[in-house]
């Protein structure tokens, strides 16, 4: 692996050091084009669906184009899949990478989950066993991708409405295990991190409190949809009061890393969803100092 | 084989097993009401842990409803005329076929659709006068997800064409050759009971995406499709034309290439450098 792109990269650290200055993004979404290419807001950054831009051209591209002459952005996918047990899908990780270098994205993030199986693919975020067999796979497919990309890339913790009995591990053990062997960062979601503590039946805080801190990238803040026995990661609602909280202790472990709103269903004005993201910022700016203050202890 | 990959199989085969009954429903569910099937239960109790409040069968069928709505609501949005066509309840049993025998094998959930108007034309649960109908509608349709995101090549200039530069169509257009009268129904002005009563009728019709990345189509004489056919596999002029076969007569091939010019039809070929 000397010759790879891994082995190039700095300490997981120093490998994101765009996170610390980007600060609240919001995800660039399709109702908000026009404002958005009218208007110039001044948002920090956008978060970019990698798999809406994968394409040959038309309109996605042309308003993708004229958003980066004003704004950075910032890939993040939801087909890679890295779980998947028979590997990488190469058609997919070409495309992307043409998108990487269109965007000059500073990392690219995508999730802890599979989605497709003897050529069949579901679209959905599926959750993984956590076992030992499965966290290599998942490190090796993360390494594969890392070294083709030639960019910093991070692995986010997704929601789930089931756990395998097989499991050997804790989620976060899991999360754990894969970063280190694969050596990539993390998007911590901390709103998928609620969601899946409820459904799921753990203590959150624990959760947050075991994740590599030193390797988080970015971190996700969202709504969901709760019914009376579960909950539903649905991206349509503001942020609840708990996940505020988990977000405040995420990021007090974490430091000030890129915050992002996520808002993906029954999508309200560009204005309002960016005052919900404008919210994680008075918490950001109280953690920032209580983080420099401890590492200046 | 690796256990990782089994369950990965088991889990899809449940995903992929036809919605039924009460599972259409989007709100909670008791413990095994609406499984599919005797193995969608055998696999969620193998494979999935059971909660005081959450059953393993209900977990298991919380993803498999998110698999049938996320493909029926996103396929279902590009294909609205032929929804009008077959009334609601028939579109989504026909929707539902299809990705039964056809489950997705693209990444990208934009392509999912590709392949339901071969589907329709042999939809068994189609009254044979819809079929046909439904299939040119479905492909009608999607052609305008086809040139959504298709490239664009360079038009040629006027020096392009007196150099007698290798041409083409554009990737975002396509062509749609049809022995029904789509053109009623596609303009509103017929009723589905009535459509299916017309004679049929040859009809070309062109979907393209204009320089504002609008989304639009027209009908072109259909003496004019071997001619279009030709250009779009490309060359020069000269050899594009001798190579149509029938030839339609020269006043026509002058205004057709006037007005395809004037609409943006007509490309570089990719093989030509561009005109310096």
């Amino acid at each position: 692996m000397s010759s790879s792109y891994s082995a190039t990269l700095p300490p997981a650290a120093a490998r994101f050091p765009a996170t610390r200055t980007l600060g609240i993004g919001i995800g660039l979404r399709v109702p908000h084009y026009d404002h958005i290419l009218s208007n110039r807001p001044s948002t920090d950054w956008f978060e970019v669906i990698a798999e809406n831009y994968m394409v040959d051209g038309g309109r996605p591209l042309a308003v993708l184009d004229a958003i980066m002459e004003q704004y950075q952005v910032v890939l993040h996918g939801v087909g890679l899949y890295a779980g998947n047990a028979q590997g990488l899908d190469w058609d997919h990780l070409l495309r992307l990478k043409a998108l990487v270098r269109r965007t000059r994205t500073p990392w690219f993030a995508d999730h802890l989950c599979w989605g497709s199986v003897d050529g069949t693919f579901t679209h959905d975020l599926l959750p993984l066993p956590y076992t030992r067999e499965a966290a290599v796979r998942v490190a090796e497919n993360l390494r594969i991708a890392q070294d083709f990309l030639e960019i910093p890339v991070a692995v986010e913790n997704v929601s789930s409405y089931a756990e395998f009995k097989g499991n050997e591990m804790t989620e976060w053990d899991f999360l754990n295990e894969v970063v280190h062997a694969a050596d990539v960062g993390v998007l911590l979601d901390v709103n998928n991190i609620y969601v899946s503590s409820i459904n799921h039946e753990f203590d959150p805080i624990a959760y947050v409190d075991a994740i590599p801190a030193e390797r988080v990238a970015q971190m996700h803040i969202a709504g969901h949809s709760r019914y009376a026995r579960f909950i539903i990661d649905t991206h349509d609602h503001p942020v609840v009061d708990p996940v505020w909280q988990l977000y405040a202790r995420a990021i007090e472990r974490c430091g000030p890393v890129a915050t992002l709103l996520e808002w993906d269903a029954r999508i309200p004005s560009f204005d309002e969803v960016w005052s919900e993201a404008q919210k994680a910022r008075r918490y950001w700016s109280h953690a920032a100092a209580n983080h420099v203050a401890a590492h200046a202890a | 084989m690796s256990a990782l990959l089994d369950l990965q199989r088991r889990f899809a085969g449940a995903l992929l097993e036809p919605l039924s009954g009460e599972n259409r429903a989007l709100a909670d569910l008791p413990a095994g009401a609406a499984a599919p099937s005797d193995e969608f239960n055998r696999t969620a109790d193998a494979l999935l842990r059971s909660t005081e409040s959450v059953h393993a069968r209900e977990r298991l069928e919380l993803y498999h409803r998110q698999y049938w709505w996320r493909l029926l609501d996103s396929i279902a949005e590009d294909f609205t005329r032929v929804r009008d066509l077959l009334g609601k309840d028939v579109f989504l049993a026909a929707l539902e076929g299809f990705l039964v025998a056809r489950p997705p094998t693209s990444w990208t959930l934009r392509q999912a659709g590709a392949g339901f108007a071969d589907f329709l034309r042999s939809d068994v649960g189609l009254s044979p006068a819809l079929r046909p109908w439904a299939a040119a509608l479905a492909e009608f349709e999607h052609a305008h997800m086809q040139i959504f995101e298709a490239a664009r090549l360079p038009s040629p200039t006027d020096a392009d064409l007196a150099s007698g530069a290798a041409l083409t169509l554009q990737p975002d257009l396509v062509l749609i050759a049809t022995d029904l009268p789509i053109s009623r129904f596609i303009s509103g002005k017929l009723t589905p009971e009535a459509a299916t009563l017309l004679a049929p009728r040859r009809e070309l019709h062109v979907v393209w995406r204009s320089s504002g990345h609008a989304l639009r189509s027209r009908r072109e004489p259909v003496s004019l499709l071997p001619l279009l056919r030709r250009l779009q596999r490309g060359g020069p002029l000269v050899d594009i034309i001798a190579g149509t076969r029938p030839l339609p007569r020269p006043a026509l091939i002058e205004s057709a290439f006037a007005r395809w010019r004037e609409l943006g039809w007509l490309a570089l070929s990719a093989s030509t450098t561009p005109h310096s």
